[in-house]
């Protein structure tokens, strides 16, 4: 076996979102991470959800045959959540997460090569989600 | 039956629908006109899981839309109706349903689009109907939300 055939695997994301919020969590992300490679911004500013459908679905195609995707979507309603699913659909390289935040998008940053690409939409859900909290200052 | 609001939005069912003309409108359901959703099992159920679940959702071709709003199904009820563009109202109103007024509120970017409004982008095929809309006496009222002021555009595609 090609020892590495693994070692070329990657698993990229696409940020999705309305306006410009995607373009700026992947900015702030590099301002805690550093620099990082691998991970897309979309926006469906100005877009119908097939065109934004299509743009998504470039990225995806222009990647390897061995490259995965993970695609952090806003909200799962919308025009993002429409364009997302349709890709989702065709291609068996690509999972959807929805709700995305800065911890998020920072685990999958730490994540995504050592986690299985099948585990790590689930693992990534979690951790948005564990993030968020009603905070009781007297807990402080 | 009382048509609410009738609108063209390529984007059928999302946020400017659900958190600005629902609350707006009231109805007490929202109809998708579109023969590719009424087709499609996964879009069927994308759209209608962007509804309050308050409010009733019916997803069914245009040519059905077409009969229904001419039955007595809807009698007792108050309805949004959404189309992904002017061809389709078209096809509803030839079809011999009674609209006064539609709202544009998204046709986004396409090839060989030119820009009307920011939310507004015809091509001839959508320009031309739109402007058969127009003969047939119906106001065209662009406007993506309730809170920004509506321009009537009827002009505009003539």
């Amino acid at each position: 076996m090609n020892p590495t055939a693994s070692a070329t695997k990657m698993i990229s994301a696409i940020v999705v979102t309305h306006g410009n919020l995607a373009r700026e969590f992947i900015a702030t992300a590099r301002n805690i991470y550093g620099n990082f490679s691998g991970v897309h911004s979309v926006s469906n500013d100005g877009k119908t959800p097939q065109s934004l459908a299509a743009e998504l679905e470039a990225i995806v195609e222009a990647g390897g045959p061995d490259d995965s995707y993970v695609i952090l979507v806003d909200f799962i309603g919308g025009s993002c959540g429409h364009a997302t699913l349709a890709v989702e659909r065709r291609h068996r390289n690509v999972h959807i997460v929805s709700g995305v935040n800065l911890p998020m998008l920072l685990a999958f940053l730490n994540k995504r090569t050592e986690t299985n690409f099948e585990r790590l939409p689930s693992e990534l859900a979690s951790r948005g989600r564990d993030s968020i909290h009603a905070i009781d200052a007297d807990q402080f | 039956m009382a048509v609410r609001l009738a609108r063209i939005d390529d984007r059928l069912i999302h946020g400017q629908v659900v958190l600005g003309w629902v609350p707006h409108v009231r109805p007490d359901r929202i109809v998708v006109a579109n023969d590719r959703v009424a087709a499609s099992g996964w879009e069927r159920r994308f759209y209608a899981s962007c509804v309050p679940p308050e409010i009733k959702a019916s997803f069914f071709s245009v040519e059905e839309t077409t009969r229904r709003l001419q039955s007595d199904l809807f009698q007792h009820e108050t309805l949004l109706i959404l189309f992904e563009s002017g061809r389709d109202v078209l096809t509803v109103v030839d079809g011999g349903v009674d609209l006064r007024e539609v709202n544009v509120g998204g046709l986004h970017f396409r090839e060989n689009a030119v820009e009307l409004l920011p939310f507004v982008y015809l091509t001839e095929e959508e320009r031309s109907a739109l402007r058969e809309l127009v003969k047939r006496g119906i106001t065209l009222s662009a406007q993506d939300v309730p809170s920004n002021a509506a321009c009537i555009i009827n002009s505009l595609v003539v």
